[in-house]
């Protein structure tokens, strides 16, 4: 297998990869969602500190942050096997919006969904990594 | 065949070059801009493209593609969660979707499926 990379970091960044048939993808996938479990706890640390900040601070700039890290949790954890914690990302993610523009009893009930998620997204991570 | 994929994912990158580099050759970008660059000078069988974009949403980059002599042709498969529910719903030049979140075994044999126009989905 040949990886070349063009440019560094994640954006502007084109990767060739030629594989060699001798792969084994299963194996391969495997190690994959090894690497992606190990990296779960700073996502949803990232995700819990945004969300408190949005909440805290009723700052949009941390709302529109929240969103994005809930959205990519959502869109990965099930391709990795993850999928419980995608179902839990999708109700933060959804969730949010709604939650940062209610007020009062309305806004509490709502926080408190997100709360709940993302108490369950907690406990899934640490059941992954121990 | 190269595939073009384009996401600003790492890790869907990640999986996508894993599931699918055994099949075919695999090439990335991580906006809709670089990925017009890429698509005319690595010219891809077909470009994987997720719906949301760094740069703008995944459907103006096929509106360029399409206005591009170079790339106009190139089949496209939507990675998205948004799927929709009829082939009639499929934007032009839209092949196929894969959605979110998907299996990575067995990915290149839906994409051969859709390329040649036996299942979307």
């Amino acid at each position: 297998m040949v990886t070349r990379r063009r440019g560094s970091g994640v954006r502007n960044t084109v990767v060739r990869r030629r594989a060699e048939p001798s792969d084994d993808l299963r194996d391969e996938v495997a190690i994959a969602a090894r690497d992606y479990a190990r990296a779960l706890p700073a996502k949803t640390r990232a995700l819990a500190k945004a969300i408190a900040r949005t909440r805290i601070h009723h700052d949009k700039e941390a709302l529109a942050v929240a969103r994005s890290l809930a959205h990519r949790l959502r869109g990965t954890a099930g391709c990795y096997g993850f999928a419980e914690l995608g179902v839990f990302a999708a109700v933060i993610e959804d969730s949010l919006w709604n939650a940062f523009s209610a007020t009062g009893a309305e806004a509490e009930r709502r926080w408190a969904v997100i709360d709940r998620a993302l108490a369950q997204l907690d406990a899934i991570v640490l059941r992954q990594t121990g | 065949m190269v595939v073009l994929v384009v996401d600003d994912e790492p890790d869907i990158v990640r999986l996508l070059e894993i599931a699918l580099g055994n099949d075919f050759t695999v090439v990335s970008a991580s906006t809709g801009q670089d990925a017009l660059v890429v698509a005319r000078r690595e010219r891809p069988g077909v470009v994987l493209m997720d719906r949301r974009l760094p740069d703008g949403d995944g459907l103006q980059l096929l509106e360029e593609m399409r206005r591009d002599p170079i790339t106009k042709g190139t089949p496209i498969i939507l990675v998205t969660a948004l799927t929709p529910s009829t082939p009639s719903d499929l934007p032009p030049g839209v092949v196929g979707f894969i959605e979110k979140p998907f299996d990575p075994i067995g990915l290149p044999t839906r994409i051969r499926a859709m390329l040649h126009g036996r299942n979307p989905w």
